[in-house]
């Protein structure tokens, strides 16, 4: 394995990271709030159920 | 989301996590408690997209009855506390560790609380930001110690969150006060390359 590959595409993973916060940003500043809360209640409503999921498979085990 | 004076104002959905949130303010709140959230719920609160395990929130100092009785009533409404048996908590917030309060059968997202202890905590409580969201009121750090802190804390998560609040509300950071507490946080140099991303 090319470690100096790697850490080239960590970096450039961070950088497109970085500009993807930034863009997310500035849609929440210039979009109304229900249209920015809408999306990003999916990324967090869909986090909380998927360990809610697990808890209970885990408890019925 | 807007300021009108010095209130944030946030309308939208809330999400699961902001009942959640909610709920359990709203019963620090009855108990008239002064505290302020910080860390990772801020950046969410004000549209990070990202979920999280735990939300910070910093107590004024309680003594160890008025400690029980916030106990109890969280209790009441069907928290427990994820890292200490009930006996053991003010001892614990009096040594300067947090407890986890967690809603019944559950351990995430569990609420992280302490006492306001060092100066950066007591800034944070005495300097909090009025947030409205729709028609519920929460308090949260002021955006220049809350990225300056979260440059302190190191991570590449955490400069996201950093990179979030100071994009989402450049208009509105004072400049100085971030240049102050990124000093005093020794993280000028994270600061340089946050205004430069």
């Amino acid at each position: 394995m090319n470690l100096e590959k790697l850490e080239e595409k960590k970096k450039k993973n961070i950088e497109q990271r970085r500009e993807f916060v930034k863009q997310w940003a500035n849609y929440v500043k210039n979009n109304p709030d229900k249209k920015w809360s809408k999306q990003q209640n999916t990324v967090i409503n869909a986090q909380i159920k998927l360990r809610k999921e697990t808890r209970e498979n885990k408890s019925r085990e | 989301m807007k300021f009108e004076g010095n209130t944030l104002k946030i309308g939208g959905e809330l999400s699961n996590l902001d009942q959640k949130v909610l709920d359990f303010i709203e019963i620090i709140t009855e108990a008239e408690i002064d505290y302020v959230i910080v860390s990772g719920y801020v950046a969410i609160l004000t549209g990070r997209s990202r979920g999280t395990e735990d939300i910070d929130v910093i107590l004024e100092e309680l003594n160890p009855g008025e400690t029980d009785q916030i106990v109890e009533k969280l209790t009441e409404n069907g928290y427990w506390c994820i890292n200490s048996g009930k006996d053991e908590i003010y001892s614990m917030l009096e040594d300067d560790l947090a407890v986890r309060f967690a809603e019944k059968d559950e351990v995430i997202p569990n609420f992280e609380t302490r006492f306001a202890r060092d100066e950066f905590e007591r800034t944070a409580l005495k300097e909090r930001i009025k947030v409205e969201i729709n028609s519920n009121t929460l308090y949260i750090s002021p955006l220049e110690l809350q990225i300056a802190y979260k440059l302190h804390l190191g991570t590449e998560k955490d400069f996201e969150d950093a990179l979030h609040l100071y994009k989402s509300f450049e208009d509105r950071i004072n400049p100085g006060e971030l240049d102050r507490y990124a000093e005093k946080l020794e993280v000028k140099v994270k600061l340089d390359e946050l205004r430069k991303t």
